[in-house]
């Protein structure tokens, strides 16, 4: 253990088995560890560490591993550090416990990666469409979705050449593709 | 048989006729025939005022008389005519859906009777008579739904007992002072009363004919019990039952003669005197009762709250005691039933047709009932007192008269009193007719013609009286001559006044012709497009019709939050208290007699009272 | 100072992709001219602009409308609500969602009405072009009086953008507002294929071209006749399922 570590956190980290972090900045903890025990993690954080505040949930897809990564980032206003959680959960089926009993702004978080990367969050208390009401093709921030492919599919583009744009392209200029 | 005796002896027969008859469908057109007739019979009074009823009765050397004088006259045109509308109102389908129509005929014409008798009484003794018997009327037409209507109506008919008995005690002390029951003996005599005994007399006839006016602060009970009235019958009593207040104080207090010893009163270490006090009452009333009435989320409690206020403005009109103020507040009485009928027939007619008057679950019915809409547009016009209705003819004779007797702040007052008035009756219309249709309502039709023809012929009163009211004039004429107040010079259009007069023709035809190039703008222009009312601009939103995107509840939030706090609940709080003082003496009596008889105990505490005094 | 940046899309070229049948002038009596005229004239002097601007654009429409460069001058100011505004300015890029909301606003606008596609995404997606959210060519959806290219334009480009809508408006030959009447089908159709077969609008626009006599061939067809199981609870008057072809007319 570093001697950067404030105390608290230490005895945190002790308690969670396969834990491993890194300090990538004075404030600034990256923490990796097991899926399943993330949930433990997160109550010990908020319970003895002040960590109240979960900033955000992120989601990383990596075709290569077939896994997703799920960051949740921390803070705390007694440590003043922040604490990023990465874990890997399987692609297939995508599934993952709920965080939203330990902390309630989870909910937004989860539905939207729910959205946008097809993760199901058990427990969270909405799973429907969030902000891409009208989408109904596959989740749109996966590697594997081509969205310049989807935009060729779906739309077209209108030829013009007004008379400024050939002088441009006189010039050398233009449209970039 | 002189017409006084026919008249009363038509009501009578009314009364008879429709508890006979008054299960029938026909009881409604029966009624609307016997108050016409009534009504002919006092039309063919015209020109034979006074005029004796031929009976009288002797007690204890006292003679009891019926006269009908010029001003007791205008109070029964106003009476009988309401309960004409009512009646025509209740004849077709809106009498066929009620359950109890015999008893509401007969209580209507029970109180059109006992009004009659009231306002034709000749000395003290019959005016008090009278009095009872409007008071017990009155209960019975309001009581008879039972529930609510109930409990509003005995709280009415407590206020209206100690007024009763403050009454006894003032007739008792004048018999007292000046050894007659007459009122021309008394009006003889008051020149030379005792200060102190007038005072006594101010207070107690000022106070009890006041609860039945509802003049602040006996203002709490009239708006739950004329609200809670059944039906048709709502109208009527709003429209004029509590005007019989201001008939029996204006004939007694506020003749000429009166009005001079009420100036003279000073009220010691103040710059107040008898008027004044009553003045300031008046305009409290014209004022505070209006912005309760902004507060209702009911559309009959808005309007009752607005007869209260309504009554403090008439009261003011007569307290200036120049002849335009005088003609200006009894004016005000005729308009002010013309309007008042003519919206809470139309709230009734709207309450038929949905099942509801609460302001919060009505709205956009326009598309519906257009006719309805027509007829509230009209009577808020009115009484918020804007041309080229007739509300506007008689406030403007009130604030020219206050302007002229030198009495600006209460001008400013009366002023106020009209800002909530327009205020409020915005809202009223907007909840009901205005904004979003509510699913439940899609379905809802124009009432049938027996409901809507009196509407509409009470509006177009409202309208006709207001472009000439020159004919209302005509009839304030004979009940100022008969008070003593010399006449206002007028002709069809409106009053010659020396300073400025007024000719509302000339108003109207303003008012017309900026309509009127609106109209062709309107007829001439492109054909219209009508459009669903979803299609609606809402910042974007797609309106469905759980949707709320017109919100009526919580009106006016930032004018409650001005003036909320300044009148919040003072009076209920007295009455609370009073209410409070009453029980525990009624359960120290209690624990005396056993036996639970209020009237009794208030009647031997006012003989009590009054053995001490005399 | 930047050149002036506007195509307008409506010309007298015949060839012009996005031309569509006008009223034939000549058919017009010397009175109705007149009118016609002294309309024209009076409409391309008193433009309120319905702005939305949810894209971009909401930094360089300030200083048009405001002192600077004082837009009010032509005539032309901010109008809070679609009813009463005369011009659609659209901003930017339009993201699906969004353009349910500007279509639901363009048809409560009252015609004439003219839509203007301000900065380079609403004619090709501009930058958005590889964004699965956002339409491309605005002129599928709504018909387009007048562009203005630029990523933003600037205040000065927008206000010749003004004048040359002014002046198609004077001339009579900014009419595409008809057009979305004429061809209502063909414009549903595109919306229905972004917003799914259930897509619809309160606004009975139907029968509005029949109230502007504006109802052609095709404003009704495939499209529009998915529309009637939403017709109890939108439509004003019902829907007309089939139209004659022109040649079935004639006979």
């Amino acid at each position: 253990m570093s001697e950067q570590l404030p105390e608290v956190l230490e005895s945190v980290f002790r308690e969670i088995p396969n834990l491993v972090f890194e300090a990538q900045a004075p404030r600034r903890l990256r923490v990796k560890l097991r899926a399943d025990v993330l949930p433990a993690l997160l109550e010990l954080l908020k319970g003895r560490a002040g960590y109240l505040h979960l900033s955000a949930i992120s989601c990383v897809d990596w075709p290569a591993l077939d896994e997703f990564e799920l960051v949740y980032h921390l803070w705390s206003y007694e440590v003043k550090t922040l604490v990023s959680a990465h874990i890997h959960i399987p692609k297939q089926p995508g599934h993952y416990v709920s965080v939203y009993d330990i902390y309630t702004p989870a909910a937004f978080f989860e539905r939207d990666i729910h959205e946008m990367f097809g993760v199901y969050f058990e427990g969270s208390p909405s799973m429907e469409p969030f902000i891409l009401t009208e989408w109904s093709g596959p989740p749109p921030m996966l590697k594997s979705f081509s969205t310049l492919g989807y935009v060729e599919d779906t739309f077209g583009w209108q030829d013009y050449s007004p008379e400024w744009l050939k002088e441009i392209e006189a010039k050398g200029g233009g449209i970039v593709e | 048989m002189n017409l006084l005796n026919l008249l009363l002896w038509f009501s009578l027969f009314t009364v008879a006729l429709l508890y006979w008859q008054g299960k029938q469908r026909y009881a409604g057109w029966l009624g609307v025939m016997a108050y016409a007739a009534q009504l002919s019979v006092l039309i063919a009074l015209w020109d034979k005022m006074p005029i004796a009823a031929s009976f009288s009765f002797t007690v204890l050397d006292n003679t009891l008389r019926w006269e009908m004088t010029g001003f007791g006259w205008f109070f029964a045109v106003i009476t009988v005519g309401a309960a004409l509308f009512s009646s025509w109102f209740t004849a077709g389908e809106w009498g066929a859906a009620q359950k109890d129509m015999r008893l509401q005929h007969v209580a209507l014409a029970i109180n059109v009777l006992a009004m009659l008798i009231m306002l034709s009484s000749g000395d003290f003794l019959s005016l008090f008579i009278g009095w009872e018997l409007v008071s017990w009327a009155s209960y019975l037409i309001m009581t008879h739904p039972g529930g609510k209507a109930a409990d509003a109506a005995f709280r009415y008919l407590i206020y209206a007992m100690g007024g009763a008995m403050a009454i006894l005690a003032g007739l008792i002390l004048i018999y007292v002072q000046v050894g007659s029951l007459d009122y021309a003996a008394f009006w003889e005599a008051l020149p030379n009363l005792p200060t102190e005994v007038l005072w006594a007399l101010v207070l107690l006839l000022g106070g009890g004919f006041s609860v039945k006016m509802a003049i602040m602060p006996f203002h709490l009970w009239q708006a739950d019990a004329y609200a809670e009235t059944p039906g048709a019958n709502a109208a009527f009593v709003s429209a004029i039952a509590a005007r019989m207040g201001l008939f029996a104080l204006t004939l007694i207090l506020l003749k000429p003669v009166g009005m001079e010893r009420l100036i003279d009163m000073a009220i010691p270490l103040t710059f107040l005197d008898a008027r004044s006090l009553l003045l300031w009452l008046a305009a409290l009333t014209a004022i505070i009762p209006t912005f309760i009435a902004l507060q209702q989320s009911d559309a009959r409690l808005l309007l009752a709250w607005h007869g209260i206020g309504q009554g403090g403005l008439m009261l003011l009109g007569i307290m200036i005691g120049t002849k335009m103020g005088v003609a200006g507040g009894l004016m005000h009485v005729f308009n002010y039933a013309t309007y008042q009928a003519a919206l809470f027939l139309a709230v009734i007619a709207v309450m038929h047709r949905t099942g509801t008057t609460d302001l919060d679950r009505l709205g956009g019915l326009i598309v519906r009932m257009p006719l309805t809409f027509v007829v509230l547009l009209m009577g808020i016009i009115g009484l918020a007192g804007l041309p080229p209705m007739n509300g506007f003819v008689s406030k403007w004779l009130m604030y020219k008269a206050l302007l002229d007797a030198n009495m600006p702040l209460l001008l400013v007052a009366a002023s106020i009193s009209t800002l909530g008035t327009i205020l409020s009756v915005y809202k009223l219309i907007h909840n009901i007719f205005l904004g979003q249709l509510r699913k439940e309502h899609y379905k809802v039709k124009e009432v049938p013609w027996t409901m809507l023809v009196p509407m509409l012929v009470l509006a177009g009163i409202g309208f006709i009286t207001g472009a000439m009211p020159g004919l209302v004039l005509d009839l304030v004429d004979k009940a100022q001559m008969a008070l003593g107040y010399a006449t206002l010079d007028h002709h069809l259009g409106g009053v010659i006044w020396p300073n400025g007069g007024i000719n509302m023709l000339l108003v109207t035809g303003i008012f017309l012709y900026g309509i009127g190039i609106g109209a062709i703008i309107f007829f001439l222009g492109n054909r219209r497009f009508i459009v669903h009312q979803w299609d609606n601009y809402a910042g974007g939103h797609f309106l469905t019709s759980d949707v709320r995107y017109n919100y009526t509840h919580n009106f006016y939030p930032g004018v409650m939050r001005v003036i909320g706090p300044w009148f919040r609940g003072t009076i209920v709080h007295l009455e609370q208290g009073i209410t409070n003082l009453t029980q525990i003496l009624a359960g120290a009596f209690h624990s005396f007699y056993r036996v639970s008889y209020t009237p009794l105990y208030l009647l031997m505490v006012t003989v009590l009272a009054l053995a001490w005094m005399v | 100072m930047t050149t002036a940046t506007t195509i307008p899309i409506k010309s007298d070229d015949p060839n012009t992709e996005f031309a569509c049948r006008t009223i034939d002038k000549k058919e017009r009596s010397l009175l109705r001219i007149v009118i016609d005229r002294v309309a024209d004239r009076c409409r391309s002097r008193s433009l309120f602009i319905l702005h939305y601007c949810t894209g971009c654009g909401a930094i360089e429409l300030p200083p048009t409308i405001t002192s600077r460069f004082d837009a009010e001058r032509l005539g032309i100011q901010p109008m809070v609500t679609p009813r009463q505004a005369d011009i659609l300015l659209i901003t930017g890029y339009l993201s699906i969602k969004t353009l349910k909301r500007v279509i639901l606003s363009y048809e409560q606008m009252q015609g004439p009405k003219y839509v203007i596609g301000m900065g380079s995404c609403t004619i090709n997606g501009g930058m958005y072009w590889h964004s699965y959210a956002t339409i491309k060519r605005l002129l599928e959806y709504l018909p387009v009086d007048m562009y203005m290219a630029g990523c933003m334009p600037r205040p000065e480009a927008i206000l010749q953008g003004f004048l040359q809508l002014i002046d198609n408006i004077d001339k009579g030959r900014a009419n595409t507002w008809e057009d979305y009447y004429r061809n209502y089908d063909y414009y549903l159709g595109n919306q229905q294929a972004l917003f799914g077969p259930d897509w619809h609008t309160p606004t009975d626009v139907i029968a509005e071209a029949r109230h502007y006599n504006l109802f052609d061939d095709n404003t009704v067809g495939e499209h529009t006749a998915l529309l009637a199981k939403f017709a109890s609870e939108y439509v004003t008057q019902p829907i007309p399922v089939k139209v004659l072809p022109r040649e079935e007319i004639v006979e």
